[in-house]
């Protein structure tokens, strides 16, 4: 029997996901993740969530990316709750939990350290006023609210926008693997005081624990394309014919996609590892999982590049769902940090 | 002795054993002997036999036996735990021909005299084994191997050559795959034979090889005579006990400890020649040992999911393949960055004609010994075809 890659996280979660993902009738601006309920996997159960873990919510990413699913679940599910609970008891956390508004982080998913992308924030008259650009946002599903991190003095805070205090973007792009995104420049936006739920030390671990969650999805989204890669190319090798015989014949091509499966077994092996495993040892959490981005970016560029070329002329194509992956896993290379940054930030030595 | 320790290690939580293992290595293992080790210098007998007597004296010569055989017992985690251990503290591998190859042969296919003869030699290191099956015309296609046996007597007469022969220099007795009989399928008729080496008609010669280093050798086995006694399993049924032997091997756990201890090594060695001001531009060796650290991590993984999925009796299908390349793929490119650290000075210096041995000497023999990595035990192409068929379903 061939090869079939089967999830890391199956279940409920994983089901539902892979079924939202698979329906392609929704209309644009349709808040999908709201009306899932998916936000409140990582909410704590006494604050109206599921109390879940990166482990459920590796099965939601996991669904989703397998079919190419461009749905934003990482900013919306653990970003934005991750840094939104820095703040306590807030009218927006109510909000994320009852569903009544769809809060989104103000930000791109160019680095896992989320810092380098905050706002200057300054107190004037009673106010902040946030100052700066952010680029590479996802606007997908309509949010009420953004949540933005601004640098004040020497610590960070973390502020609530209503969407109607954000200014129009001032450039909007096609990403590489499809996403759109805008770039923002903030001239001067004026927030009340509530409007910053955490500075400090609350603020920057949260900041720093929302970063790590959405680097260990952005890897377990690249390990699910890379096994839903392997498989669909098993398939198009299997049957699809050549000079009377199938492509899938030919010994040098049978290697080159065993080159792709030995990278996704390997790559699959450190996600779940790590999502076993984490909290035993956080200093060595934070290693392993930017030794797992750096290897799975480098991976991923292969193994795309492997992928397009064995489906010849068709892996150039749009129409292939195989060839749609490879994009994403080019483009998950540089998300949340590509393995220049993360090589850049890693000592040789283990601490 | 070995009843003893194996019931207060089923007592005993697995880090208080990691904290057995690794006193006992620290405290036991010679220091000349895990000198070679951590120099990445060629493991020998001196050094394997040293250190097998030891933990035999510990009631650990055999941690993958069952205790009724003078092995630990232990579980496949705990010998994970060893292995690990091993490896930290730079204590040589157990010396797989006999513990880890014919000796579990022995034990599922021998007879009860067999056992008693064999085995107790292999845990004290008085048998030391090579492996006699590659042939000339016979290496991954083990099964064409044509070296010949008939019955005389009690006695089996064999003619034939042996080669790729690792430690036969130093071995004193051979498993040997012979054939038979040539009726039936080319895996049928193949009869496995434990030849002793100072019999007479047999002929060892050594097979320089590229990294300078001597491991291997041709072996002519000219009328050699060998008693019934030493035939393990059926005649003609020897290709049940190489598959036995294979489905066993499947997890190269040591190895994956072992691959931990070379990026050791190799970061050891690069790390103050990165630091010091050269002519020439070394920083993508950085970036080149965090991604093997990163692929270290990976073959951890694959062989912890191997194992959950043999436990649990799930099959391990491409997996076992998958970790072998992957192990012998980094261990093949931690080398190759240390050559490239040692530079162009070092090359010129790999083998003394006159004067001292250069230290850094040992990253070409290492440079050049990986790559039989990707050759012995199955090349990457064998390999690969074996996880193709399973991706591809045929």
């Amino acid at each position: 029997m061939a090869f079939s890659c089967q999830p890391m996280q199956p279940g409920m979660l994983y089901d539902a996901a892979a079924r939202v993902a698979a329906d392609a009738s929704f209309p644009d601006g349709h808040d999908v993740i709201g009306e899932m309920g998916w936000p409140l996997v990582l909410l704590p159960e006494d604050k109206g969530g599921m109390g879940g873990t990166l482990t459920d919510l590796t099965a939601l990413v996991e669904g989703l990316a397998a079919q190419g699913s461009p749905l934003p679940v990482i900013e919306r599910c653990a970003v934005a709750p991750l840094l939104l609970q820095a703040g306590g008891d807030t009218p927006w956390l109510e909000g994320l939990a009852d569903g009544s508004q769809r809060i989104a982080p103000l930000m791109g998913s160019r680095s896992h350290d989320l810092a380098t992308q905050a706002l200057t924030a300054e107190l004037s008259n009673g106010d902040y006023v946030l100052r700066g650009a952010v680029g590479g946002v996802d606007t997908s599903g309509d949010p009420t609210h953004w949540l933005a991190i601004g640098r004040l003095g020497d610590e960070l805070g973390i502020f609530v926008l209503d969407a109607s205090q954000l200014p129009a973007a001032h450039s909007r792009y096609r990403g590489m693997d499809g996403r759109h995104t805008s770039n923002y420049q903030l001239d001067g936006v004026t927030l009340s005081q509530d409007r910053c739920i955490a500075k400090g030390a609350a603020a920057s671990e949260a900041i720093t624990r929302a970063g790590q969650a959405a680097l260990a999805m952005i890897c377990a989204d690249s390990v699910t394309v890379l096994g839903a890669m392997v498989e669909h190319t098993v398939t198009y090798l299997n049957g699809r014919v050549q000079f009377g015989v199938a492509l899938s014949t030919f010994q040098a091509l049978r290697h080159q996609l065993v080159n792709v499966y030995m990278r996704y077994e390997s790559g699959r092996g450190m996600i779940t590892n790590y999502l076993t495993e984490a909290g035993q040892n956080p200093a060595q959490d934070v290693r392993r999982l930017s030794l797992a981005k750096l290897a799975l970016g480098e991976s991923g560029r292969y193994s795309a590049e492997t992928v397009i070329q064995l489906h010849g002329g068709m892996g150039m194509t749009e129409e292939m769902l195989a060839a749609r992956l490879a994009q994403r896993l080019l483009a998950n290379e540089f998300r949340y940090g590509d393995r220049f940054s993360h090589s850049a930030a890693l000592p040789l030595r283990r601490p | 002795m070995t009843t003893s320790v194996n019931a207060a290690s089923a007592e005993q939580s697995l880090e208080d054993f990691r904290r057995e293992v690794r006193a006992f290595a620290e405290a036991e293992c010679p220091p000349e002997i895990r000198h070679v080790v951590a120099t990445g210098d060629k493991v020998a007998k001196k050094e394997y036999l040293g250190w097998q007597q030891k933990l035999s004296a510990r009631g650990w010569g055999a941690p993958s036996w069952p205790v009724e055989y003078g092995g630990t017992g232990w579980d496949i985690q705990r010998r994970m735990i060893f292995e690990e251990e091993m490896a930290a503290a730079d204590c040589p591998p157990l010396y797989h021909h006999g513990l880890g190859h014919i000796g579990p042969v022995i034990i599922h296919f021998g007879t009860d005299e067999q056992k008693q003869y064999f085995l107790p030699r292999i845990l004290d290191g008085s048998h030391w084994w090579c492996q006699g099956y590659s042939e000339p015309n016979a290496g991954s296609d083990l099964a064409s191997l044509r070296t010949e046996a008939h019955l005389d007597g009690d006695e089996y007469v064999v003619n034939g050559q042996k080669i790729w022969t690792s430690h036969a220099h130093e071995a004193n007795i051979m498993y040997t795959l012979v054939r038979t009989s040539k009726e039936g399928r080319k895996q049928e008729g193949i009869t496995l034979l434990l030849i002793p080496l100072d019999t007479p008609g047999i002929t060892i010669r050594p097979i320089r090889t590229i990294d300078g280093w001597h491991h291997v050798n041709e072996v002519f086995l000219d009328n050699v005579r060998v008693p019934v006694f030493n035939r393990i399993h059926e005649e003609g049924k020897a290709w049940q006990c190489a598959k036995y032997l294979l489905e066993r091997e499947r997890l190269p756990a040591a190895s994956v400890a072992r691959l931990g201890s070379l990026w050791r090594q190799v970061v050891d060695r690069v790390e103050p020649i990165l630091a010091e001001t050269t002519d020439r531009d070394l920083s993508s060796l950085r970036y080149e040992l965090l991604r093997a650290e990163a692929d270290i991590d990976g073959a951890h993984a694959m062989l912890a999911s191997a194992t959950t999925d043999m436990i649990a009796k799930r099959p391990l299908g491409a997996k076992p393949s998958a970790l072998k390349q992957q192990i012998a793929e980094v261990g093949q490119r931690l080398v190759s960055i240390a050559l490239d650290a040692i530079g162009p000075e070092k090359a010129d210096q790999f083998i003394p004609d006159e004067g001292a041995v250069d230290p850094d000497a040992v990253w070409i023999h290492n440079y050049y010994f990986n790559r039989s990595k990707t050759i012995a035990g199955g090349t990457s192409e064998v390999q690969r075809n074996v996880i193709a068929r399973e991706l591809f379903g045929a």
